[in-house]
């Protein structure tokens, strides 16, 4: 039991004793490298001792260090893609330690200050290139540049644009068809927690893309990085402060062509606070059903009350949706406190969006025998729906310059987002042969905060980074309103209305709650030492992962004896059709409250991970090696509220290796191949082994306490050539084999849907991924044109467990015995066109991505799973610069609006289960910087 | 040297902590054992017994007539153990749905042996109910139900389930196997009052629930009385049953799937004016519908009463491959009449090929105030998609030549009186003639000299223990 312990504390102490061993007696260079016209870092920057083979390149924070330097006196080299080389002269004379600091100017310096903010954009998009070709790893990034000329609002937004990445509902990022599990998101290296119940990973389309500097995804794993990914590992790096001051605001409006100004928008009446993006409490729990509500004949004066409190508004009503609207504002400065270089940065961002549907469609069908030639019709209802989005955002960052070695920063974020949903579904239910109308109202609040205290330190031939950080997330669903009812018209022509539990759920009022906290601190030491006559680094560091997680959720039915709905929601909840104040008590007794709560369904959850490291980057002439072993030990406690249930529990330790080759073929061109372990663990909700029921949906879906985490090998092949600054060419070849892996199945004994998780046994992915950006200018009329391309081509296989697959084949003796995994799509295709003129300073870029069909929903017994279906996705953005600090832009969003379709099929034919369009954005914007 | 402190620190910690843990454990040694969590409850105060439930079931007991049995949460009779209810006990089911719903859960491998009279039935209702008006009539909801679980077979894939509504994490909820003589016991003169309320996902609870229910099993003379869902409903399974009652429940009155094969007689349906659906939904099998054994249930002597000429509801639907056979019954005051579903094909599994395998059959029946009075109003195929009108045709004329040879009577009072929304004034006893063209009864069967449920001439069994003729 204690052995997880004891092995953390053997780690401290290994670690503290190499921490302070001996430091070899030579000089360290150090510095930074900055744009001198933006004073953005220059990531990637060649730093190097002319006439040696020492030299380095300056990281994501533009800093470099160059340690190992002997007595004597040198030219120290600085150069970059597409800016000016600048040389200087300097001499060691000891053991000491020198800084130079060097800002440079692109090459284009020549031309007019507009040239200059375009230079800086393709830099921006250079740097990450550029971080890529020189990583030990293999890394994709994007940059906050690219975000801003890819119009995307969002870190979710602009992700998809990265190579064999998928988002799935706008928010959960799926890198090589790995998804939710095998995907893991960081915020500046730290864990953040989970907003769902349901999911592991944060939701990315809670970061506006202003407080984003960059985005990193690592598709290989090294031992620094958390093992828990298969997929990528996403770490999105908020902004730096600035050298000098800098005030930056923005705003935009825009017209959705099924939203806005419709008057037919759905909506409901919320609270005076909504447009903050939280509730003002006009959705709390009525005061009087906060504490124990009496059933039917226990109190019912009492429960009149209660059943009196609850708000009577359950269906939508209509309002025009106004434009959508968003604006920005940023500044920060460097300022000396104390003598010491202060930075900050202060961001402030605001956003609301309206979205609508009502041509949308629901499906459901089933596969009654394999002879059969069509899938039998269930149900089929059209759809409508509004959507209120609100999301703002405040960052605050500031940074300090203890001394030329040290620097200590500080992040704090609050994100807050509300999404209020109306929704009117009405169709024909084919089982129970009746008509049905469903109105869902739902609001949803998400709230995220961190704190991140994060230090570097320099020493001679040492560098420490450590952080420490505490983050705290909520996602609450208050008062989640859901009224359905059967309609039927009877032989005189009349409307009759029934509530008829037997077949569809009673009216239900459902409140949930999620917290979740954080606590991560890590520690990480770079050390340089002299191998071959090259310097090498050995790098090794602890990381501590503490989590815990709080769900609860209460529901109330509304009860009704008498059949007293005749079609008014508010004649039916009226005070005088309650309980004892209709005209019929005592011999009949009106609507009333029940507690529906399943207490079982509430539970408490910790996770506690520690991870320790050590490997080593070496050089062999053109060969880079990086090789060493991360160990983690995992240790996941969940309890339910009711105290019969069981509990879920899982404790490993993983012992978890990397190797990385890289062959540099010429000066920009690599050859990779990479071997890592790395490992996947089950969500809270996955180990939960409680249920809670989709009342709105089809099923009920349990977690399973018995569930192992999985182990994935990864082998990795890349080749890259950047041609030319901002070009690049790379290919990707990939194998993942899963043991274990975790995965959606239906429980065959079940006499309802109900949808598990379990382990199978193995499972493989390979694939492939191409990745293409080139200036056109080879053909002069095209000179002004720069394309880019990436492309990802991949295939899985998992078992069906054995238990599903029997009733599967009982229907259909001929279905296959494997799948393709939950989520992954067969392909992934992105690219760009972009026109960029600098005389007249118009920057224009059309954007296009498609995502090949994924398994979206596990369906009970014979009949086929449901897949999300290819949407072709195309955005224009036009910018154009009036003088030096105004810029307009012009956005064209889902210029194709295709429909967002998910599907069975069978025998050829697509069953919809659901579809909608969600209409073209068209929105008009300027910015203004200072 | 500060290296070594921690490094000692450590080690001392190590110790201590290992120390700690030693000394625990022999403390443990000496403490007695904890009380059983698993062993069920049985709190009395006065003559009122709370049972609940944490895993060891009832046990094999005898519940007496001298106290109140009340259930909290769902109580189950373990595989293993017999229940024994005298005559004249009353049970009753404490409010709560979900995982808090009441409920009695006869599992697989037990028995429960529940022998009313017509003087003593024993009675399940809900708690608030003082049996003596303290409950409306129409209250329903109010606690679980019953439910009966066996190893009879089932048709379904895998041949055991988990009964609906249960948590599948639940063993003890588990039905279905082999043994198509398995004997779960008896239930005589019991009435079953005011139940229904959901047990889980969104699941009411019928008033009594045969999972994989034997032959070997007695069910007679039982009232299901104002249930939220359906009266009775078999998943699959052989159980005969007579003397059957569903009075005033919210869905259907007798519900059949998964490949129920068992023999009813002497079965009554009265429906809500306001409330309840069809009055027998007879399914074959769910996944697959063409499982084996193939469905079908024999009934002779149903009455069945509906709701009314404009409530829309059906008498009865045969489909999902369900068949089956009813003979010498009276149906009436119902809108619509008797669906049989065509789907896939005219030779694919469903309720027509049954029909035309002669395996659903319905001869010798009373219909009357059913939709207009009319075969063809009547006898229905219901074609569901992808069958062409061409086929739907040819199904209907092979359906309408068949009825037009079963002995069936559309347009002959047979002289009963039913609820309306305004009059509770109801009686099942036929006054017109109900005895002429009589099926002959095979050697299962009592042979009687009238259709429906009800002797027009002999006493009312229903008399005495039934809140229906209360």
């Amino acid at each position: 039991m204690n052995t997880i312990k004891t092995i953390n504390k053997l780690l401290l102490t290994i670690i503290l004793i190499l921490i302070s061993s001996v430091v070899f007696p030579q000089a360290t260079l150090k510095g930074k490298v900055t744009d001198k016209e933006t004073s953005e870092a220059l990531i990637g920057t060649n730093v190097f001792i002319k006439g040696t083979t020492n030299g380095t390149m300056a990281d994501i924070n533009g800093n470099f260090v160059l340690t190992g330097i002997e007595p004597g006196t040198y030219e120290l080299v600085c150069s970059f893609i597409s800016y000016t080389t600048v040389a200087k002269t300097f001499t060691v004379k000891g053991n000491e330690t020198l800084v130079y600091n060097f800002e440079l100017s692109s090459s284009a310096t020549g031309l007019d200050d507009v040239v200059v903010k375009a230079k800086a954009i393709t830099n921006s998009e250079n740097a990450i290139m550029s971080i890529q070709m020189k990583s030990a790893t293999s890394v994709n990034g994007i940059s906050a540049k690219e975000m801003t000329m890819n119009g995307d609002k969002t870190a979710a937004a602009s992700l998809k644009r990265v190579s064999g990445i998928t988002v799935q509902d706008g928010k959960y990022i799926y890198v090589r068809g790995l998804g939710d599990r095998y995907s893991r998101t960081d915020l500046n290296g730290a864990m953040v927690p989970s907003m769902d119940p349901e999911k592991n990973n944060i939701q990315l389309d809670l970061f506006p893309s202003n407080i984003v500097d960059n985005i990193m995804v690592y598709k290989t794993f090294s031992p620094q990085l958390p093992a828990n990914f298969a997929g990528g590992y996403v770490n999105v790096v908020t902004k730096k402060f600035p050298e000098e001051f800098m005030l930056n605001f923005s705003m935009s409006s825009s017209y959705n062509t099924n939203a806005s100004f419709n008057k037919d928008f759905l909506t409901y009446e919320g609270g005076k606070t909504d447009f903050l993006g939280f509730d003002d409490g006009t959705r709390a729990i009525p005061d009087a059903a906060l504490g124990n509500i009496p059933f039917r004949y226990q109190d019912d004066e009492k429960l009149d009350n209660i059943t009196r409190s609850f708000n009577k508004v359950m269906k939508p009503s209509t309002n025009y949706a106004p434009l959508n609207h968003d604006f920005k504002i940023s500044f920060g400065d460097n300022k000396k406190l104390f003598h010491k270089k202060l930075g900050y940065i202060v961001s402030y961002s605001y956003n609301r969006d309206f979205r609508y549907y009502e041509n949308g469609e629901n499906g459901r069908y089933s596969l009654t025998e394999s002879t059969s030639s069509i899938l039998q019709k269930d149900l089929h209802y059209t759809d409508r729906r509004g959507i209120d989005y609100v999301l703002w955002s405040l960052m605050a960052s500031a940074s300090l310059e203890l001394n030329d070695n040290s620097n200590i920063s500080l992040n704090l974020i609050r994100n807050q987002g509300g999404s209020s949903v109306a929704r009117y579904q009405e169709g024909w239910n084919d089982y129970h042969e009746v008509n049905v109308q469903t109105r869902t109202l739902q609001y949803s609040q998400r709230s995220f905060s961190a704190q991140q205290l994060i230090g570097d330190h320099n020493f001679n031939n040492l560098q420490i980074s450590w952080q420490l950080s505490h983050s705290v997330s909520k996602q609450d669903q208050p008062d989640l309103r859901f009224f359905t009812n059967i309609i039927e018209v009877n032989s005189d022509n009349d409307s009759i209305y029934i509530i008829d539990p037997a077949k569809q759920s009673v009216p239900v009022r459902y409140w949930r709650f999620m917290n979740e906290g954080n606590y991560d601190a890590k520690v990480d030491l770079t050390q340089t030492y002299s191998l071959f006559g090259n310097d090498q680094k050995l790098r090794y560091g602890l990381k501590s992962m503490h989590k815990n997680r709080s769900f609860s959720e209460r529901r109330f039915d509304i009860i009704d004896n008498n059949n007293s709905y005749h079609g008014s929601i508010h004649n039916y909840l009226n005070d005088n059709n309650i309980g004892m104040n209709i005209d019929e008590y005592p011999q009949k007794y009106g609507v009333y409250i029940q507690d529906a709560t399943q207490l079982s369904n509430s539970y408490n959850a910790t996770q506690n991970l520690y991870a320790a490291y050590l490997f080593t980057n070496q050089k062999f002439g053109n060969l880079n090696l990086l090789y060493g072993l991360r160990m983690e030990t995992t240790d996941i406690f969940l309890q339910s509220a009711k105290q019969d249930y069981p509990i879920g529990k899982l404790q490993n330790i993983d012992f978890l290796p990397a190797l990385n080759i890289t062959y540099k073929l010429a000066k920009n061109m690599n050859l990779r191949a990479a071997y890592t372990r790395t490992l996947a663990r089950p969500s809270f909700r996955e180990l939960a082994p409680y249920a809670s029921f989709e009342f709105a949906g089809d099923f009920t879906l349990i977690g399973n306490e018995n569930l192992k985490r999985t182990l994935i090998d990864n082998i990795d092949f890349r080749y890259e050539y950047a041609m030319k600054p901002g070009e690049l060419i790379s290919l990707d070849l990939f194998y993942k084999g899963f043991k274990n892996p975790i995965e959606r199945t239906f429980v065959a004994t079940a006499g309802n849907n109900e949808l598990t998780f379990m382990n199978s046994d193995r499972a493989d992915l390979y694939g492939i991924e191409f990745e293409f950006r080139k200036n056109l200018d080879f053909i002069n009329a095209l000179r002004n044109f720069k394309a880019g391309l990436n492309m990802s081509f991949i295939n899985s296989i998992v078992n069906i467990p054995s238990e599903e697959l029997n009733v599967i084949q009982a229907t259909d003796p001929s279905a296959a015995s494997y799948r393709s995994m939950y989520g992954q799509s067969p392909y992934i295709i992105n690219a760009y066109l972009n026109y960029k003129n600098e005389k007249n300073d118009i920057d224009a870029r059309i954007v296009y991505n498609v995502t090949g069909r994924r398994l979206s929903i596990v369906v009970q017994g014979g009949t086929p799973n449901v897949y999300e279906m290819p949407r072709n996705s195309m955005d224009f953005i036009f910018n154009k610069g009036l003088g030096e600090q105004f810029t307009l832009s012009f956005k064209a969003k889902n210029l194709l609006n295709d429909d967002f379709v998910k599907t069975y099929s069978y025998k050829g034919k697509e069953y919809n289960y659901s579809s909608y369009k969600l209409g073209r954005t068209f929105s008009l914007g300027i910015n203004y910087s200072f | 040297m500060k290296k070594i402190n921690l490094l000692f620190s450590f080690a001392a910690i190590s110790i201590i902590v290992t120390a700690l843990s030693l000394s625990s454990c022999n403390k443990d040694d000496v403490t007695v054992d904890p009380p059983n969590p698993n062993a069920t409850e049985y709190v009395e105060n006065g003559n009122i017994v709370t049972i609940t439930d944490h895993g060891e079931g009832t046990g094999t007991i005898t519940w007496t007539k001298d106290k109140v049995w009340v259930l909290n949460h769902m109580v189950f009779v373990n595989e293993g153990q017999i229940l024994t209810i005298e005559a004249g006990t009353i049970i009753k089911g404490k409010a709560g749905q979900g995982e808090d719903a009441s409920a009695l859960i006869i599992a697989r491998g037990a028995q429960v042996m529940a022998e009313g009279t017509a003087s003593e039935p024993i009675i399940f209702t809900a708690e608030a109910d003082d049996l003596n008006g303290s409950v409306a009539k129409n209250d329903r909801g109010l606690w679980g139900g019953v439910i009966l679980l066996g190893k009879a077979k089932i048709n379904t894939v895998p041949n055991i389930k988990n009964i609906e509504g249960i948590p599948t994490t639940e063993p003890r909820g588990e039905y279905g196997g082999d043994d198509d003589n398995d004997n779960s016991g008896v239930m005589k003169y019991v009435s079953i009052r005011h139940g229904g309320t959901n047990i889980g996902a969104d699941n009411e609870i019928n008033g009594l629930t045969f999972g994989a229910i034997g032959d070997g099993t007695t069910i007679e003379h039982i009232e299901v009385y104002a249930n939220n869902d359906d009266g009775y409903e078999w998943f699959g399974g052989t159980v005969h049953t007579k003397y059957m009652i569903s009075a005033y429940c919210k869905d259907d009155g007798f519900d059949w799937d998964q490949g129920y094969r068992g023999k009813g007689q002497f079965w009554l349906v009265v429906q809500d004016p306001e409330a309840g659906d069809r009055m027998g939904e007879l399914d074959g099998a769910d996944e697959p519908e063409n499982g084996t054994p193939l469905g079908g249930g024999t009934v002779y002597n149903a009455t069945w009463i509906g709701r009314g000429a404009d409530a829309g509801k059906k008498v009865m639907t045969f489909r999902a491959n369900g068949g089956g056979y009813y003979y010498n019954s009276i149906f009436v005051n119902q809108s619509k009449g008797i669906d049989i579903e065509l789907k896939g094909g005219l030779t694919e599994s469903c309720s027509y090929k049954r029909f035309t395998d002669g395996e659903l059959k319905i001869e010798n029946n009373i219909f009357y105030n059913v939709n207009d009075n009319t075969n063809a109003g009547i006898f229905k195929i219901s074609a569901k998609d992808g069958i062409s009108a061409n086929d739907e045709a040819t199904a209907q004329a092979e359906l309408d030549s068949y009825i037009s040879t079963a002995n069936n009577t559309v347009d002959q009072d047979p002289g009963l009186t039913y609820p309306t929304a305004s009059s509770s004034d109801f009686n099942p006893i036929p006054t017109g003639n109900v005895s002429d063209n009589m099926a002959s009864y095979p050697s299962d069967f009592i042979n009687v000299t009238y259709k429906g449920a009800f002797d027009p001439s002999g006493s009312n069994w229903a008399n005495g223990w039934t809140l229906l003729f209360k």
